[in-house]
């Protein structure tokens, strides 16, 4: 496996890399156009550093870009790795046995193949970019970068220049997929950069559920994921969104995600964040028609020397519409997460419901979390409300516990447990809400030790 | 004489440097119903807290014993097992635990699960908990006895519940661990007449041979159904009259001042209390 086609151990940040991958990719012409546009804009666009009011608390002085592999189109890959294994290790990892669905898998930010596509209903887009590129052209040219262009940031460009292996989610109008949509990115290789994007269109009163997660092969090899989350939501549209971010603890992860909502439109978008080295992830919900709603759940768990930073907007653009955001951390060791989270009210929207909870729970005295709530308001009909905790364990809850014959180390357990519960309970699927909590519990260190 | 009683010797206890606890001595044996009654922040919640095991206590003097044994170098969770129980005055909300989920580790836990399963081949994390099936059976009976809707297996303990619910939920907890020695502190409060009667006969049905209680009440009314033998007046940090159940009736009657005057000049106080208490005397 340390073998490596020659492509990879090009510097990604060379012009060669860029013109040699762009050379290899069979795609229509205005993909490559917008490729060399991103491609212009990455090498434009600075690095973020301690200096930008957004980057103040995370400092990526030490990633070293030149250092990753882009997707290489692997020549005799097939020779070096055992499929079968790899196949067999991305099914326990990401047990696919226990949640059913149709599952998609991206290794490397390669196509790698579907389980069950054959189920999905007429219409309905479930597939790798690079499939439908002729195929859905002008639905891909009408979405496609245009939540977040590639100008966005250094990172949101780099991505748009190698985006490969990622998904294109589409629900035709009046369309109700129940069975959940499953994308899988594993990283294999050590120093592999992943590029994969997320595209999800939902048309006029069509639902879906859509569960991205990452993993990588191996505990301790390096990566990079770049990536970029764009989510439509036409009239009446009902999407659950879950993403499960999971790499291993040395991999670098700059994620820029963005939602649409029209007119009485819902999206549940539930963040999860177990993985990641450092980790930037800037979640934001544009509501842009009257009625829409969305509720914003994230469940972080972090511990080791790991650093996940948490930028979310809730953009009110219409009147009578509703957020609610809650994002509870649990930290552990020497881990720092960082939440920046804003409620946008324009002058547009009155009637506005606007909520937003950030609550952490610290382990460990050299843990830190940082939250910086805000609000920008510009109408004067609405009801906002924000706030944050950091705490740590309840010595007042242990005791109570322990009084009822549990011993310290369970009863902590279970506040832990609990407080992650409380997000838990307002996801609205069994399922997805019981694949958390083990995937938690499994994070946690808790799920051999008995009560 | 030590052999199935709970012993408190010349307990003294202090709460952030300040004496509480002022040498009490107690004897409860299996079978008896003790009531305790005294002046609010004359210390008897301090004493419940004490025996139960709460590190803000800080004893300075006395022991308590179990059974003969010491039981003040133990855990809270070691002296739960050991089947000291405390009914709660202010129960804790812990959100996000289910009371289910929260029983079922306990029952598990003071029933010793894992220890019984142990020698089992490959003891499974199952083994250490008390199985679903069981359980379930078992707490849909007791929250039918103690009136305790189904629906409340499911939320968080005690989040949002009202006052009474919460005292429903100490004896709900009591009647499934079962404990030798059970303290209620101020059980009686905040229920109403309904659920004072369901309460008690919660804790009557418990009673008997094996089951030592000790009612932390200011009110005659729950000792009409929780019937004591021995009835004892708490004041200032220790125990100042014991008497039979009629004690309760003279308290309820006179109120606490008669104990005060003739205490204040027949027990044998430290000089700045006996200050003190001449003063509220006179
Ligand atoms: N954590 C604490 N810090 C300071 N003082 C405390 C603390 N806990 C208890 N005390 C004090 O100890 C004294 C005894 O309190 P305790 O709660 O035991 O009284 P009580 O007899 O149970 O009263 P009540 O009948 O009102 O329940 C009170 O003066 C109280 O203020
Ligand atoms: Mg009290």
């Amino acid at each position: 496996m340390t073998v490596m086609p020659s492509i990879n151990s090009m510097n990604m940040m060379k012009e060669d890399t860029f013109h040699k991958f762009q050379s290899q990719q069979n795609e229509p012409v205005w993909m490559q156009a917008h490729r060399q546009t991103a491609w212009e804009a990455a090498n434009e666009l600075p690095l973020p550093n301690l200096k930008d009011e957004s980057w103040r608390r995370t400092d990526i002085r030490s990633l070293k870009l030149e250092e990753f592999q882009i997707p290489g189109n692997y020549e005799g890959f097939s020779k070096l790795v055992d499929f079968r294994k790899l196949e067999k290790e991305a099914k326990e990892r990401f047990e696919l046995g226990r949640s059913h669905g149709i599952f998609l898998m991206s290794r490397d930010s390669l196509p790698h193949g579907c389980v069950g596509c054959e189920k999905l209903p007429e219409g309905v887009v479930f597939d790798y970019l690079e499939n439908v590129y002729s195929r859905r052209s002008e639905l891909l040219q009408k979405y496609y970068s245009k939540a977040v262009p590639s100008n966005d940031s250094k990172f949101a460009a780099i991505h748009y220049a190698y985006q490969s292996g990622g998904v294109v989610v589409y629900i035709p109008d009046n369309t109700q997929v129940e069975i959940p949509l499953n994308f899988y990115t594993l990283i294999t290789q050590s120093g592999q950069a992943d590029f994969t994007h997320v595209l999800i269109i939902l048309g006029r009163m069509s639902e879906a559920s859509f569960i991205r997660r990452t993993g990588s092969l191996e505990p301790e090899t390096p990566g990079l994921h770049c990536g970029v989350v764009e989510i439509f939501l036409q009239e009446g549209a009902k999407l659950r969104y879950v993403d499960i971010q999971d790499w291993n603890q040395k991999t670098w992860h700059f994620s820029t995600q963005r939602a649409y909502l029209s007119k009485d439109s819902q999206l549940e978008w539930i963040a999860v964040g177990a993985g990641g080295k450092i980790a930037k992830t800037n979640s934001n919900t544009h509501l842009k028609e009257e009625g829409s709603r969305v509720d914003m759940l994230g469940l972080i768990c972090v511990n080791g020397e790991q650093h996940l930073d948490y930028h979310t907007l809730q953009d009110h653009d219409a009147p009578n519409a509703a957020s609610d955001l809650l994002y509870n951390c649990v930290l552990d060791d020497k881990a720092r997460t960082v939440f920046r989270g804003m409620i946008r009210v324009h002058p547009n929207a009155q009637k506005t419901d606007a909520y937003q909870k950030n609550n952490n729970l610290s382990l460990n005295s050299d843990a830190r979390a940082d939250s910086i709530p805000g609000l920008e308001i510009e109408a004067n009909d609405v009801r906002c409300t924000h706030g944050s905790t950091t705490s740590e364990i309840n010595a007042e809850e242990v005791f109570y516990l322990m009084s009822r014959g549990i011993s310290r180390e369970n009863a902590e357990n279970l506040i832990v447990e609990g407080f992650f519960e409380t997000v838990l309970q307002r996801i609205s699927s069994e399922p997805i809400k019981d694949t958390l909590r083990t995937l938690i519990l499994r994070k946690l260190g808790l799920e051999e030790k008995p009560l | 004489m030590s052999k199935g009683t709970l012993e408190i010797i010349n307990l003294h206890a202090n709460v952030e440097g300040k004496p509480i606890l002022k040498g009490v001595n107690l004897v409860i044996k299996p079978g008896e119903i003790h009531a305790l009654m005294g002046p609010n922040g004359s210390g008897k919640s301090t004493l419940a807290y004490t025996i139960i095991g709460h590190p803000r206590y800080e004893i300075t003097q006395g022991e308590v014993l179990l059974d003969g044994k010491n039981i003040l170098e133990l855990k809270p969770n070691e002296r739960a097992v050991h089947g000291l129980f405390l009914a709660y005055q202010y129960p804790v909300a812990i959100p996000g635990i289910s009371v289910a989920n929260f029983l079922r580790s306990s029952v598990s836990a003071v029933r010793q699960y894992g220890k019984k399963t142990e020698d089992n081949s490959g003891a499974a994390e199952e083994n250490h908990l008390i199985p679903m099936r069981d359980f379930r059976k078992e707490l849909d009976e007791q929250m039918k006895m103690m009136g305790v809707e189904k629906s409340f297996a499911r939320r968080s303990l005690n989040d949002g519940f009202s006052g009474g619910e919460k005292k429903r939920m100490e004896i709900l907890q009591m009647s499934l661990l079962k404990p030798k020695y059970a303290i209620l502190d101020e059980t009686d409060s905040g229920l109403d007449i309904d659920a004072l009667r369901t309460v008690s006969e919660g804790v009557n049905r418990l009673s008997g041979p094996d089951l030592g209680v000790l009612v932390i009440t200011h009110y005659q009314r729950i000792l009409n159904y929780i019937k004591p033998q021995f009835v004892h007046i708490f004041m200032d940090g220790r125990i100042v009259e014991s008497g039979g159940a009629d004690l309760a009736l003279v308290l309820e009657d006179k109120g606490y001042e008669f104990i005060r005057q003739k205490y204040g000049l027949e027990i044998n106080l430290a000089a700045e209390d006996k200050i003190a208490l001449k003063e509220v005397v006179s």
